[in-house]
């Protein structure tokens, strides 16, 4: 009963009272603010990244492309089948390059962010040409405003440009470079002239063929057959030349002195520049694919590297080189096949910390 | 019994383990003397440890070390087993064999029309005499006809070119007919020298071939100071010559005599049991005597070689003879030419580099390419080669309007006298570097062994790959480089 009594009673104790204790106002006149003044809020919680600027960008387009998907979701746009997907309409685009984008968002970028945000550009792309495709007009109009900033700034001439056409120079010779490994490779391509008029020939001359034996009649009828006796060559591609020569002729007529290739690396007979048989045939091996053989020759000037990245080297600018004098597609088609075409991405691989090479790792030790 | 028992007491004072009596009771022959001094002893070899990956053939360097072949030695490991052992069925091929229908090579029948053609050189039982089979061929050639059933090459426009030099010099002296075939390494000098030494044989020539002109000068046979001449003698090298020359020209020899007196050495009289009969010409010299003329040149011959001291004398009296006589041409056919111009592996006893032609044989070989000597009618005939150890010399290499690879060539570097004489007045036949496309197709069909039929895409390719040298087209695109 005393205890309830005391407690309903209030405290009256000085140190425990609640009530704010009366202090005049002169004394706080030159007071010291009890705590720090607080800090403005960071409008984004990006404020603490290394790149706001980037994080918050990042996380807006994000923003746009979860947003343009539910709305395609809820159209049944999303997920496209196969067949919708291949009747899309084509539209090409192209984002500003890495430095322009850092200049617009006014921070440096690295290789990595730009992919990254240009993956996400790519992906909202995708949704509008989905949604412009489908007819539903706002939802790509609405992309289209996000992703506008972001396009390159002479979009119709980029993605209506051509392939950058590298001529012939005023000798025919078509100049490539090939790169393997560390090793890059300059070829110079000039088409063989084939001379026309056999019986114009001396006839002492060593290079005039005998009446031919039997085994020697069919490699006679198989020359004919393959360089016949046409005229000049240097105007149109030889590989061209070599399908409209007849396919028989007759084995008494004397064949015209055949030639072939000529392969000169930094100024050396490929045999004595490549003494293994390997990288010898790797260099050749776009000709005889292509049926080059005969066709042209080569002069190549190669650095860096071995013997066998050079010769890799040599064998992709030669690819390249075909291509030049003939553009057929099937020539395309051989050598893309072959893989010849495509710089080999493989490059020696960094060794890392704590391990003996590239991928080697230390002896394991129980203890 | 005094000796056994010393050795046994050394034995147990080495503490060999058995008693004396023991020793003694197991009879003489049973004790052994252990080698005390420790520069005698046995040395033992230290075990050799297994590396962790020993088993493996990762560690063990110095295994591996052992086994590596000499690149050259290998050429010639392989040998085909003769065609007699071969007789099981399963060695019976149903294709016959592409060389046995090879048409042969025959002097009289070499004309322009067999240009670009692959003709096989008469077998071993038709043709036991024929220069390459008694002389011997370079070595790369040896393992080349091995690989083949028949020795065979093509005719190229060079070997025509070269042959219808030979005929030219047929007529006339060998002074204006001292030729050396050159060009790049690998594209068929030493085939052509081949071809040549074979056509002359065919011909009735007399032909001396030194496939290998280089053993004249590596230091691989004896030699001996001959005060006389002044120059080392190289017995061993002569007396092997004057044999294989015998055999390969035995037919043609029988009728050919000496037509001015032979001076012998006195050692040369003592083996052939001659008696002196004539007086030497110069009262100064010493005891010798004189092979009267008329003497047939096979005897003359056979006295050379009955000992390797007197071998080079009567080598330089036989071309001598041949030299001044008419009937036969005679052909100098020399490997390796540029050997014997520069230095040799020959030391003398203060240890000085002999010049090859302060050595017997370099030196006959040097006066007939030099027009020092001449043969009334032949030719000398060289081929030069690529060799890392006797590169080809600078006096001989401005003598025939090669360019000179060697590291000291310029206005700076003295050139040796004696060699630009020897070198003077010699005719360049230049080889092609390339084969043309006809002669690599002869090639290419003769020497091709693969299972299938190869295609123009095959042959092609590699006479592209190989720049149309004939050595890379043979060896790194036909045989494929294995060997």
């Amino acid at each position: 009963m005393r205890g309830l009594q005391l407690l309903a009673r209030p405290a009256i104790r000085g140190y425990a009272s609640t009530a704010r204790p009366y202090v005049p106002p002169a004394q706080l006149a030159n007071v010291a603010p009890a705590s720090a003044p607080q800090k403005p809020r960071p409008e984004s919680p990006s404020f603490f990244t290394v790149r706001p600027a980037y994080y918050d960008q990042l996380y807006e387009l994000n923003q746009a492309l979860s947003l343009s998907r539910r709305a395609l979701r809820s159209q049944c746009l999303l997920p496209l089948p196969p067949f919708a997907r291949d009747a899309l309409r084509p539209m090409p685009s192209m984002w500003r390059t890495r430095g322009d984008l850092s200049d617009v968002m006014s921070t440096p970028l690295s290789n990595t962010r730009y992919k990254s945000i240009t993956s996400v550009l790519d992906q909202l792309h995708e949704c509008r040409r989905i949604a412009w495709t489908a007819g539903s007009l706002e939802l790509a109009v609405g992309i289209s405003d996000v992703l506008t900033s972001f396009e390159h700034r002479n979009l119709d001439a980029v993605t209506n440009r051509k392939r950058k056409e590298r001529p012939l120079d005023e000798h025919g010779r078509s100049y490539t470079v090939g790169r393997r490994k560390t090793s890059s490779a300059r070829v110079w391509m000039i088409p063989v002239q084939h001379d026309a008029s056999a019986s114009t020939s001396a006839p002492a001359s060593e290079t005039v063929a005998p009446p031919p034996t039997p085994a020697q009649a069919s490699v006679n009828n198989d020359i004919d057959a393959l360089f016949g006796s046409s005229a000049d060559r240097t105007s149109e591609p030889a590989s061209t030349a070599l399908a409209a020569a007849p396919i028989l002729s007759s084995p008494a007529q004397s064949a015209p002195p055949v030639k072939l290739a000529e392969v000169l690396v930094n100024n050396i007979p490929i045999h004595e520049y490549f003494q293994n048989p390997t990288d010898r045939a790797r260099i050749v091996r776009p000709l005889t694919l292509t049926g080059s053989l005969p066709a042209y020759n080569i002069f190549a000037i190669v650095r860096g590297g071995g013997l066998s990245g050079q010769s890799g080297a040599i064998a992709h600018a030669i690819s390249k080189g075909i291509v030049v004098h003939d553009a057929r597609q099937e020539i395309k088609d051989i050598l893309k096949k072959a893989k010849l075409l495509r710089r080999d991405p493989r490059m020696v691989e960094r060794k890392k910390t704590g391990l003996e090479k590239a991928r080697k790792r230390r002896a394991w030790v129980r203890r | 019994m005094s000796a056994l028992s010393r050795q046994c007491a050394a034995t147990s004072r080495a503490g060999a383990g058995a008693s004396r009596k023991q020793l003694l009771s197991k009879g003489p022959g049973a004790c052994s003397t252990v080698q005390t001094r420790s520069y005698a002893a046995v040395q033992k070899k230290a075990a050799s440890k297994q590396g962790p990956n020993g088993f493996k053939g990762g560690r063990n360097q110095e295994s591996q070390k052992k086994y590596k072949v000499d690149p050259n030695a290998r050429i010639m490991q392989y040998k085909p087993l003769p065609a007699a052992q071969l007789a099981s069925p399963l060695f019976q091929t149903v294709n016959p064999d592409p060389l046995a229908a090879l048409p042969t090579f025959r002097a009289d029948t070499l004309t322009r029309s067999q240009a670009s053609r692959a003709l096989a050189f008469a077998d071993a039982a038709q043709d036991a005499s024929a220069p390459f089979r008694v002389f011997g061929v370079q070595r790369r050639m040896v393992l080349e006809f091995r690989l083949l059933s028949r020795a065979c090459s093509v005719v190229r426009g060079v070997t025509l070119d070269v042959v219808d030099r030979l005929d030219k010099a047929g007529q006339e002296g060998s002074k204006g007919n001292r030729l050396v075939l050159t060009g790049d390494e690998g594209c068929g000098k030493s085939f052509a020298l081949l071809q040549a030494t074979q056509y002359a044989a065919g011909r009735d020539w007399l032909v001396l071939y030194i496939p290998r002109g280089i053993d004249l000068v590596n230091s691989s046979t004896p030699y001996v100071y001959d005060a006389r001449t002044q120059t080392y003698l190289q017995g061993a090298f002569a007396l092997e010559t004057l044999k294989r020359f015998a055999r390969a020209n035995a037919a043609k020899l029988n009728d050919l005599v000496t037509s001015t007196p032979v001076e012998l050495e006195p050692r040369a009289v003592l083996l052939a049991g001659l008696q002196p009969q004539g007086q030497s010409t110069n009262p100064a010299a010493s005891e010798g005597t004189v092979l009267p003329p008329g003497t047939p040149i096979t005897q003359l011959i056979e006295i050379g070689t009955r000992e390797a001291s007197v071998a080079p004398a009567v080598l330089d009296s036989l071309l001598e003879q041949l030299g001044q006589q008419t009937k036969r041409p005679v052909l100098l056919a020399v490997d390796d030419f540029q050997a014997v111009y520069g230095k040799s592996a020959y030391k003398d006893p203060h240890f000085a580099q002999i010049r090859p032609w302060h050595l017997s044989m370099p030196r006959l070989i040097l006066e007939y390419a030099s027009g020092n000597k001449t043969f009334a009618r032949g030719a000398v005939l060289g081929a030069l080669s690529s060799s890392p150890h006797y590169p080809l010399p600078l006096e001989l290499a401005e003598s025939l309007n090669t360019p000179s690879h060697a590291p000291s060539s310029g206005p700076y570097v003295q050139r040796h006298a004696t060699a630009q004489f020897y070198a003077s007045g010699l005719e360049t036949i230049p080889v092609p570097s390339k084969l043309s496309i006809p002669e690599a197709a002869a090639l290419f069909s003769v020497r091709w062994k693969g299972g299938k039929e190869p295609g123009d895409e095959m042959f092609f390719s590699r006479y592209v790959e190989s720049g149309g040298n004939a050595r890379s087209f043979v060896w790194k695109g036909i045989l494929g480089g294995a060997l």
